[in-house]
């Protein structure tokens, strides 16, 4: 019943005709038929020449504490403002008003990585004062590892305006990242990792905001933040302070990247190869 | 060959050779699952690295020394040699002997795990048992 | 062909040479170990048997340390008290979104409350997380053990000898479970990975009785996934490792390894250490010895209004417009960023270094605006003298500072020679009053002429445009923003009654102003139409533009000459120019690499009235950059057309 096989020796057997027969002509279409349909097949599904391509990665975003507050707090533009940049604070003068702010940063999951930021600023203001508009500047680091190892310093910008004076304004979105160009798919990329706003600098020119904003946009690759209409609630105690709420968290991004195509060639190689080896096997 | 009369009669056990065949294809199957698994395990679970090694060079032992027991156990049984065949005996020991560590006492054993060794140990236990048939067999001429 | 032997248990023969010589006839011995016979096959057995025990014995000891040795660090020292709670690692407890509440602000009443029931876990399975550094206290007698019984945990039970609301698995809880309307926590579990787990769920159920009733049960939860685990051999993998304790030796490295962002690392001031050098370097703070101790130029910092504490930078050019706010009665006179005083009245270091000498802030003119708008140059002399003062009974406010503009000389080795300051101040009656301030570096015996490009057009630089003077080229002003302007629209929308402010036609970028006139009764039409056509082009109009940004006066044939253009004119009674429309055609010269703007011809259309002069007109200007460059690539001419037409009766049996 089991056959063990003790000997074996090939035989080669050959069958020649004259070119002008129907022999030839079923081996050209069959050679034909052998190439150029594995090709086309693999053109047609497009998986030719892909230039571009996604994939999947949490980010690694850290808040770098670095806060720049301005609130208009009447209608005829008195403002007070405060941020973690010295310098700034000092060219303020007397429209320095300290805060007090809390911030939380959770990681959820428990995956290493943050999820979510809680951030909460009480601005004291006096009983005269009430806040009309407010533009608030948070930065952050964010960094992307599974392609290229990418690190930027980015910023989530929130400005609200209203009428009516206001006693909260609470906000609630995700931190986006925001690409015009696809990023690397290996290597070290930190173009951007220059802080937004330049603490260091001690003339007023650095903490214009239409530079600093104007400056960010020009980046190719940036976060911003992505929320449905701020929530601005009104009546506000004489002596209790104005509340900045803001919930940024930091969802799992899908990013482009240049697809490569030697990987892919090899595989669409392969994949003619196992065609041409069917279509072989069939015509013979 | 001259004719021998008779004839000796053949000793050799097809269902000892059917599960050296099924158990080759099978090893193949499972050692590459194996890795695979190690590849998944070792991104998910915490491992300390000595256990990882340890696990993972215990699993290409277990390679060679498969491969050497089916391998005298195919040559003893067509051939009807007592000798190889009670190597592969011998050796089935340690592999079944493996294949309880990679079912019960590895780092992480997962589901998908203790199905393949199970059915591992299934082969080893049926392979003792028709060796033992064989080689009585064959010490009986 | 080999002879097949018999097999016997011990060959103990060595048939390798023999076999090997007779077949390959190449007389070396080929280890084919099928016939070396059982030596070979011993021999690798053995080998193999003693390799596999080996390290089935090192597994077996390996286990046995695993346990222990796995998270040990190096600082075993000050563990030695705490060796018994070694083998059971410190797993932090079950932090999720349920017991964490949100701790700001009063909007967290009944958040988890209300939130979908979710599921807690004591040790949060595999450690991904950097280990927290424990705060370094003093050598710990005890660590508390940790609890791993999903049975007596309960990550609700907050207030202690109390019940807490709706939290199912309190013990504290006996009667008032009538009150609750579902369970915060409902299922306590070890580790989500694991294929069968004991598990503590928790649910509230209504008996027959009509009561409320508390149902904690102990089950074994059958994880459904395939690659769940089965066995866990590793007791270590499911809580945190123990982190290094930080003493007063490794804190620093520590804090560097493991440091965040936080509130205190940032926003620490620059501290400018003035340089001790011979010179002042780019970028700088300039001192000076008025009490700010540095040279500062009001600009805005985040928003339009003024801040002074904005420090000048060496080499730096600044420009900024910023508004200053301040009430006119009672602030007009003792305002600092009003009072030229305040600008020119100190002195400025030539070196950075307390023992450089001092140079003066030398007042090179002041303009007093009024009202209107009109300026005039006022004679210099001392700056005491413009002291702000309120006029009107405190509505208006005279010798308010409206601009500054410092020009400061200085040398190649960086010291500074010469700091002149040119101020206007203005009547207001308004507040807040927008003050302009510039500073501008001048390198000592330079005379620096800016050019718009060099030698293309630059977008944004202003053009040069200048009158032909017969003998001596071509005439420019002197300011050259002011060279070729149009008119600017204000807040005075009346054409008649424009202030004189222009704008300057800036290269490549396309402008429109205008303003309005009423017609009432049109008295004299010629002397309209010349007020209009002044308020169009204004004062002193050029006649020649320059056709490259870096032209010399001196050539003419660089120069192109501005053409007008005039509609025809309708047959109507009056005719007033309605638009001034300025096209520029440039186009691009040179190589492809690095193109050059040019300008080809400037024209000047104006556009008169088409219809009746009645109600209220408007009068417009603007300005339009046209691109006539050539392509740059071969066209090819069209393929030729054949212009056959047969005639119509060509067909003529048939048609």
């Amino acid at each position: 019943m089991a056959i063990y096989e003790v000997y074996s020796h090939p035989a080669l057997l050959r069958y020649k005709t004259s070119i002008c027969t129907k022999a030839t002509l079923f081996l050209l279409i069959v050679l034909g038929l052998t190439y150029i349909p594995p090709l086309l097949v693999t053109y047609k599904s497009q998986g030719f020449w892909i230039k571009l391509s996604t994939y999947e990665e949490q980010p690694v975003v850290k808040f770098q504490y670095q806060i720049l507050m301005i609130a208009t707090t009447s209608i005829n533009g008195d403002y007070v403002a405060w941020s973690t940049f010295q310098n700034l604070n000092n060219l303020l003068g007397d429209s320095l008003r300290i805060p007090s702010v809390s911030v939380m940063e959770v990681d959820k999951n428990q995956d290493g990585k943050y999820d979510e930021m809680t951030f909460k600023l009480q601005l004291p203001l006096q009983s005269t004062e009430q806040v009309y508009s407010v533009n608030l500047i948070l930065g952050f680091s964010y960094s992307l590892f599974r392609m290229s190892t990418f690190v930027m310093q980015s910023m989530a910008y929130i400005q609200h305006s209203s009428p009516l004076p206001g006693s909260l304004l609470y906000v609630n979105g995700d931190l986006k990242l925001q690409q015009r160009q696809p990023l690397n798919h290996r290597g070290l990329d930190t173009r951007y990792n220059v802080s937004v706003i330049n603490g260091s600098s001690p003339f007023a020119s650095a903490y214009d905001l239409t530079n600093i904003i104007g400056n960010y946009q020009e980046r190719n690759v940036s976060t911003v933040l992505s929320w449905p209409s701020p929530l601005w609630m009104t009546g506000r105690a004489a002596n209790s302070p104005f509340v900045i709420s803001a919930v940024i968290r930091y969802p799992v991004e899908i990013i482009t990247y240049p697809f490569q195509n030697f990987f892919n060639l090899f595989v669409c190689m392969l994949y003619a190869t196992c065609c041409y080896v069917l279509f072989k096997s069939l015509a013979k | 060959m001259a004719a021998r009369g008779k004839g000796i009669p053949i000793l050799s056990s097809a269902p000892l050779e059917f599960l050296f065949f099924l158990n080759t294809w099978y090893f193949t199957c499972y050692f590459i699952a194996e890795i695979l698994m190690f590849i998944y395990k070792g991104l998910v679970l915490p491992y300390s690295p000595a256990n990882l090694t340890l696990d993972l060079v215990m699993l290409f032992l277990y390679l060679g020394v498969e491969i050497l027991r089916l391998f005298f156990g195919s040559k003893g049984n067509l051939t009807q040699r007592s000798l190889p065949l009670a190597v592969c005996l011998t050796l089935t020991l340690p592999c079944a002997m493996m294949a309880v560590y990679y079912l019960l006492l590895q780092t992480y054993v997962l589901r998908v795990e203790v199905i393949l060794n199970a059915i591992l140990l299934v082969f080893c236990l049926f392979e003792i048992v028709l060796e033992i048939a064989t080689l009585a067999a064959f010490s009986r001429y | 062909m080999y002879n097949n032997k018999p097999s016997r248990l011990f060959s103990g023969d060595f048939y390798c040479d023999t076999f090997g010589s007779q077949n390959t006839g190449s007389g070396f011995i080929s280890l084919d170990t099928a016939s070396c016979g059982g030596v070979m096959d011993l021999i690798l057995c053995l080998l193999g048997s003693v390799l596999f025990f080996l390290n089935l014995k090192s597994v077996f000891s390996e286990l046995n340390t695993t346990a222990t040795e796995s998270q040990l660090s190096s600082n075993e020292s000050s563990w030695d008290e705490d060796a018994a709670t070694q083998n059971s690692s410190l797993p932090p407890f079950g932090v999720t979104a349920a017991t964490e509440e949100p701790a700001f602000g009063s909007y967290s009443t009944d958040a988890w409350a209300t939130e979908a029931p979710i599921t807690v876990s004591p040790s949060l399975g595999f450690p991904r997380a950097a280990p927290t550094v424990t705060p370094s206290q003093p050598l710990i007698s005890s660590l508390q053990t940790p609890v791993t019984d999903v049975s007596s945990l309960c990550p609700c039970n907050l207030l202690e000898n109390q019940c807490d609301v709706n939290c199912c698995c309190d013990p504290g809880c006996a009667e008032e479970f009538a009150l609750f309307t579902g369970c915060s926590v409902q299922q306590v579990i070890t580790d989500s990975m694991l294929c069968s787990q004991t598990a503590a769920i928790y649910s509230l159920n209504m008996t027959v009785n009509g009561t409320m009733q508390r149902i904690s049960t102990l089950t074994n939860l059958i994880n459904p996934d395939f690659f769940c685990i089965q066995t866990n051999n590793n007791a270590a993998g499911l809580s945190f490792g123990t982190p290094e304790i930080p003493t007063n030796g490794n804190f620093d490295t520590l804090v560097k390894t493991f440091s965040r962002p936080s509130f205190s690392s940032a926003g620490t001031a620059s501290s400018t250490s003035p340089s001790q050098a011979s010179g002042y370097k780019y970028g700088d703070l300039i001192q000076t010895n008025s009490i700010k101790g540095i040279l500062t130029l009001p600009a805005p910092a985040g928003n339009s209004w003024c801040s002074n504490g904005n420090p000048v930078g060496f080499l730096q050019n600044q420009q900024a417009q910023c508004n200053v706010k301040f009430n006119l009665a009672t602030d007009c006179t003792n305002l600092s960023s009003v009072n030229i005083a305040s600008y020119s009245n100190f002195q400025i270091f030539q070196t950075p270094g307390a023992a450089s000498s001092l140079v003066n802030i030398t007042l090179r003119s002041v303009t007093l605006q009024s009202l209107d708008g009109m300026r005039s140059q006022s004679s210099v002399t001392n700056a005491s003298s413009f002291a702000p003062s309120v006029l009107q009974n405190g509505t208006v406010c005279s010798k308010v500072v409206l601009q500054v503009n410092y020009v400061i000389t200085y040398s190649e080795a960086g010291v500074i020679m010469n700091a002149e300051v040119s101020i206007v101040l203005g009547v207001v009656n308004a507040t807040p009053v927008q003050q302009s301030f510039q500073v501008t570096f001048v390198q000592v015996k330079t005379t620096s002429t800016p050019v718009s490009g060099n030698p293309g057009y630059i977008n944004g630089l202003p053009l040069l445009a200048g009158s032909l003077i017969a003998g001596s080229g071509i005439v420019q002003s002197t300011n050259r923003f002011g060279q070729l302007m149009v008119m600017k629209s204000s807040s005075v929308q009346d054409c008649l009654a424009l202030p004189g402010e222009r704008l300057p036609v800036l290269f490549g970028i396309n402008m429109v102003s205008g303003c309005s006139l009423r017609i009432n009764n049109i008295s004299n039409c010629s002397l309209l139409s010349e007020q209009i056509l002044g308020v169009l082009i204004g004062s002193n109009f050029p006649d020649y533009v320059a056709s490259f940004g870096n032209s010399q006066a001196q050539n003419v044939l660089d120069w192109v000459q501005i053409n007008t253009v005039t509609t025809a004119s309708s047959s109507f009674s009056c005719n007033i120019p309605l638009s001034l429309d300025l096209v520029i055609q440039w186009t691009k010269y040179g190589s492809l690499v690095n193109p050059q703007a040019q300008i080809v011809s400037l024209t000047r259309k104006f556009t008169t009235n088409s219809t009746a002069l009645q109600g209220t007109l408007q009068i417009s200007s603007t300005v339009s950059f046209v691109d006539v460059s050539a392509a740059a690539q071969p066209g090819y001419k069209a393929p030729p057309t054949i212009d056959a037409k047969l005639p119509f009766d060509f067909f003529f049996p048939f048609v």
